[in-house]
């Protein structure tokens, strides 16, 4: 457990040295959750009511995405792949620890950092633009979310890290990465929620792992499931944890 | 002038060989470009669904904003944007010294040399994309239209490419910086979207993000024959000007540069 801790805090660390790449990292998230948030802001301007969500529902879903997806989405796992096709995946597994409880680390640093990082945005980004923010305070469904998101995690974990593995057989990681990158831009709900869609995609979305990273933790928070709804959310999206 | 053409033909078809190498990466990668347009398009489809305009923008008339990003994104990352990623290489391992005893402009070296091939396949997607709007709003251009859209698709090429270049020469001081590029891809993601839907954004915001966003909405308002003139002339003015300090610039920041390697 020591060894994993100081993995945390040696990540942690390498972030601190490189704090500037990192705060630009955050400035790019900042500048793109504005884009979206501005654009939701001028396409409610004309009407109140849309897509069944009401203006403060919409930019309650958006700016909480923001949040949501360094915490599900930010990663390391990506250097994996590197470390296959330069050979220095072999000093890794002899290393007394488990290869995958290193890289496990490696992310539970990167989501903290990035998790707090987050925070801090939202709080300012809400004092300046003092958005109708949807506060839920059903403890059982904020309970819920927190469980959704952090099955989000898990799955997005091992979804990366399986990508990451196509390293065995080709150099060029990066085509897979990207393919997987522009799907999950769209599916996974960063951009608007999924239940927008026209009823074809929204189908093939429910059908996909990219469903269960930022667009199920929101819904449950914003309480628009039913119970059932949501047992079937857990279960499926268990389902495809086990598979991964 | 022909000198220039050799050494780029030279360089493409060296870009060409390796491509042919990694075959399996150009296919995934064109397939990634045209998926992330055909995306895009669902995307705007879906939002103005229920909403018939957005900032005064009709469906097709985003997609008409969406081809031209997708024209200028697609030929910015053809021709530059694989080799200002490797800027930060070249400082760090000192190969800019390789670049700078070469018998030829320096910025240019460091701007092309590498082009990335499956990028076509967006630049080709926008095209078709602008065309099928064309047809689709029954709008007959006129040769001036035309002129006019191609000189203001090339002032937006060269207000991204410079602002893209002078911010990557930063990296002569900010050695430890490597990811600088990234922030600009999202930057310029602001330009997928017409001026009129950004504008609840603050006014020095709005201010600092238009350069960028006259990259776009000036082509299509020229198609649509809605051209803001004072946009239009902005679009060149500040073309003109940041390519003149953008290349200033990158000789003020060479004198900076101590080299790695010596």
């Amino acid at each position: 457990m020591k060894a994993y801790l100081q993995i945390i805090k040696g990540t942690i660390e390498e972030y601190a040295t490189y704090r500037l790449s990192f705060i630009l990292w955050r400035v790019r998230l900042v500048v793109q959750l504005l884009v979206v948030y501005f654009m939701w802001l001028a396409i409610f301007s004309e009407q109140q009511n849309l897509f069944g969500y009401s203006q403060g529902a919409m930019l309650t879903y958006i700016l909480f995405s923001s949040f949501v997806r360094p915490f599900v989405m930010g990663t390391r796992t990506q250097e994996v792949a590197e470390f296959i096709r330069s050979g220095t995946l072999s000093n890794y597994l002899v290393r007394p620890m488990r290869f995958l409880g290193f890289c496990a680390s490696r992310d539970i640093a990167d989501k903290l950092l990035n998790g707090v990082f987050a925070v801090f945005e939202i709080i300012v980004l809400y004092l300046l633009l003092r958005p109708p923010l949807m506060i839920q305070t059903d403890v059982v469904m904020i309970l819920l979310s927190f469980l959704a998101l952090v099955m989000g995690m898990i799955l997005f974990f091992y979804f990366s890290l399986l990508i990451s593995y196509f390293g065995f057989w080709t150099p060029d990681v990066w085509a897979p990465r990207f393919l997987s990158f522009v799907f999950a831009e769209f599916f996974t709900g960063a951009l608007f929620p999924l239940d927008i869609l026209p009823a074809p995609l929204y189908l093939l979305s429910r059908s996909l792992p990219f469903f269960y990273f930022i667009y199920f933790p929101l819904k449950v928070y914003l309480g628009q499931l039913s119970p059932i709804a949501i047992l079937q959310g857990f279960l499926v999206g268990l389902v495809w944890t086990v598979g991964l | 002038m022909r000198r220039l053409f050799r050494i780029s033909y030279a360089l493409f078809r060296a870009t060409v060989f390796a491509t042919i190498a990694y075959r399996g990466s150009f296919i995934a990668g064109a397939i990634s470009n045209i998926l992330w347009i055909s995306l895009s398009l669902v995307s705007i489809s879906v939002i103005t669904y229920q909403s018939s305009t957005v900032g005064g923008w009709t469906r097709l008339e985003l997609f008409l904003v969406q081809g031209v990003y997708s024209i200028v994104l697609g030929t910015m990352y053809f021709l530059f944007v694989a080799n200002f990623r490797n800027f930060s290489r070249l400082i760090r391992f000192g190969d800019l010294d390789l670049v700078l005893v070469k018998p030829y402009d320096s910025q240019y070296l460091v701007s092309i040399g590498k082009f990335s091939l499956h990028t076509l396949a967006r630049i080709v997607s926008g095209i078709l994309l602008v065309v099928y709007v064309i047809h689709a709003l029954g709008l007959a251009p006129s040769a001036l239209t035309v002129v006019l859209f191609c000189l203001f698709l090339l002032s937006g090429m060269v207000i991204v490419y410079s602002i893209w270049f002078g911010v990557t020469t930063t990296l002569i001081w900010l050695t430890d910086l490597f990811n600088l590029d990234e922030l600009f891809v999202q930057i310029t993601g602001t330009t997928r979207y017409p001026l009129e839907v950004l504008r609840h954004i603050s006014h020095v915001l709005l201010y600092v993000t238009l350069p960028l966003v006259v990259i776009t909405t000036v082509p299509a308002q020229t198609l649509l024959n809605k051209l803001d003139i004072s946009l239009a002339l902005w679009s060149i003015a500040l073309a003109t000007v940041f390519f003149l300090v953008s290349r200033r610039f990158w000789f003020f920041a060479l004198r900076s540069y101590t080299s790695a390697s010596s």
